[in-house]
């Protein structure tokens, strides 16, 4: 039971440190975790690796022959056709009792197995549109800290979305916006109740990770629209117009040019 | 007997019905029902997001969750019951405002201090003592104090009333658990019994350090992943919109916001700068109520502490931390 604990914390510390090194730490937390991270996951797969030297020269492991084969042929069968996995679960099942090397034990051991089976199976992707729509009211609510304020630049050239959402709160004066060119990157969403051709290009903000994400997004009018699918990345340059969106007047990203892109390493913006 | 059966057989059970779907899916059509259709799309996409969110809590709170497991590996070690008993004066007003000022020398997030606690325990922490640390040291240490000050640099207040308000909450509760004669009652049996074990060989060897770095982490992750799990889940299926629609009632923003702390299950030291972005939208009393009660409590604590403490205990905690975040949200709301 103990080496099993001992793997358990091993597979977390090198899931970290995987992350860390595949430059993945970006779509779970915020970068300011990433070193404390890596020197934390260092230190537990250490331990993780003495604890299982040492219990495994302790230890009178013994594990039947018999049992080894019989795991392997029904592996085997169940590669071969899909409800074989049946086969191999009735296996392990049968020889539980001899073998407690997988005993599952009690149900609060299931959030773990479940933890690690969602890390090996799902593809590490960031939150998209769905979670766009559940979070959407606090669209564009973007405040800023008084230091940001004052080391706010003047080129607005390298803006990023935040970037533009804060300095539209800073300056609700939306004339002054037009005709100031814009080269942003973001993913799509469709927003409903917009006028026909209009979208968001949206970015989610992080301040600690994934889970306080929020959304926000700058409106764009473009006939490209029936060519993008949601979630798409792309990078929009162009122009600010003033547009009435939803009886509001707002500024719209009139593009001169959308291309598909990547999506970045870091994701989320902070 | 029932459950007894119902445990042993509940993971087979799952894991057959795991197989089944994985049947379904690649014979059965499920696969192009998931891929083609517009349900099964956002189905997935909703199911993908999950997951971001799951691993998300578990991989924010790890490293903590390590270095707290190293903290208390050293204090099982090194420091003597004696000791703790010497320095803790026996006044207890006295004695519990000194726990709650510890945090300051182990300014991590709340996740990092439950095996802290849980060590601190078995060297003569009472249980009133170790509820005061885990209730104060999120918000009375130096970094929380300080990304607060940052995050509402224009209301210098809201820092102040936090950090004061934490240290009476945290006081005044664990005063309030002191009166219990027979404090050893309020803990999990399975804690007592693993503590037991644990503190049989205090010898200083690599071979002890182990074993309490494998056992507290193992307990700790278990409901790491668990309270992981509630919250994410809340997180993608409860609309956040049905939430926030009630944002300048000053009574219903107050209960809103200590709902939102209760399912976002965020790190102390950083929530300042999340309930900025609703400062505009929210009233003060209810942000300050969101950075008072998250901290103390939510979803992934309340699992974590439930490896150490009666479920009794975790309710009425829970209450009264959610009672006096309710007041003073309120009277902030009315009086300012």
């Amino acid at each position: 039971m103990k080496v099993i604990r001992y793997l358990t914390i091993l597979f977390f510390s090198v899931f970290l440190i995987y992350l860390y090194h595949t430059h993945k730490l970006g779509i779970y937390i915020h970068p300011r975790y990433f070193n404390f991270t890596l020197v934390m996951s260092v230190i537990a797969a250490i331990f993780s690796l003495l604890g299982l030297i040492v219990e495994l020269k302790n230890s009178k492991l013994s594990i039947d022959l018999k049992y080894i084969i019989g795991l392997v042929i029904s592996i085997y069968i169940a590669s071969q056709v899909t409800i074989g996995y049946l086969l191999v679960l009735l296996f392990i099942f049968l020889n539980n009792r001899k073998n407690k090397l997988f005993k599952l034990g009690s149900i609060s051991n299931l959030f773990v197995i479940i933890a690690i089976s969602v890390m090996l199976v799902f593809p590490t992707k960031t939150l998209g549109s769905v979670t766009f729509d559940q979070r959407s009211i606090d669209l564009n609510t973007l405040n800023t800290t008084n230091e940001e304020k004052i080391s706010f630049g003047i080129d607005s050239s390298k803006y990023n979305i935040s970037d533009w959402i804060k300095s539209k709160s800073i300056n609700p004066n939306l004339s002054e916006y037009v005709g100031k060119s814009v080269d942003v990157e973001g993913f799509v969403y469709k927003m409903d109740g917009y006028p026909k051709n209009t979208f968001l290009v949206a970015r989610f903000v992080v301040t600690c990770c994934a889970v306080d994400a929020r959304p926000i997004g700058l409106p764009v009018e473009s006939k490209e629209l029936e060519n993008l699918k949601a979630d798409d990345w792309i990078r929009v340059k162009g122009k600010f117009e003033i547009r009435t969106i939803l009886d509001v007047e707002d500024i719209v990203i009139v593009p001169d040019s959308i291309e598909k892109v990547n999506m970045p390493s870091n994701p989320y913006l902070y | 007997m029932l459950s007894k059966y119902f445990k042993k057989y509940f993971l087979f059970v799952l894991l057959i019905v795991l197989t089944l779907f994985v049947f379904a899916y690649q014979n059965l059509g499920l696969k192009d029902y998931l891929t083609y259709s517009k349900e099964g799309a956002y189905f997935i996409s909703k199911l993908v997001d999950f997951t971001t969110l799951f691993i998300s809590i578990i991989v924010e709170a790890l490293p903590f969750v390590i270095l707290g497991v190293l903290v208390s590996v050293l204090v099982a070690l090194f420091v003597k019951e004696s000791f703790i008993l010497r320095i803790l004066p026996k006044n207890r007003i006295l004695s519990h405002i000194i726990v709650s000022l510890l945090g300051i020398f182990m300014p991590v997030c709340e996740c990092g201090n439950i095996p802290v606690a849980r060590r601190l325990i078995s060297k003569g922490f009472s249980v009133s003592h170790s509820i005061t640390f885990l209730l104060a040291a999120p918000i009375l240490n130096p970094i929380t104090f300080l990304s607060t000050w940052e995050a509402f640099s224009y209301d210098k207040s809201i820092a102040v009333i936090r950090i004061v308000s934490a240290f009476f909450i945290a006081n005044i509760i664990g005063i309030i658990l002191s009166f219990k004669r027979n404090q050893q009652e309020l803990l999990n049996e399975k804690f007592v019994h693993e503590n037991c074990e644990i503190e049989h060989d205090h010898k200083i060897s690599l071979k002890s350090a182990l074993h309490i770095f494998e056992s507290e982490f193992s307990e700790v992750i278990k409901l790491l992943c668990f309270g992981a799990f509630i919250a994410a889940l809340s997180q993608s299926f409860i609309p956040r919109e049905v939430i926030l629609q009630l944002g300048q009632n000053p009574i219903l923003s107050v209960l809103v916001m200590i709902a939102l702390a209760f399912i976002i299950s965020i790190c102390s030291n950083v929530d300042a700068f999340f309930a900025l972005s609703y400062s505009n939208t929210f009233t003060s009393g209810s942000i300050l109520s969101f950075l008072i009660f998250g901290p103390m409590i939510d979803i992934k604590i309340l699992s974590m502490m439930k490896s150490t403490y009666k479920t009794k205990l975790l309710v009425i905690v829970t209450s009264l931390v959610f009672l006096f975040s309710l007041l003073i949200g309120l009277l902030v709301n009315y009086i300012s």
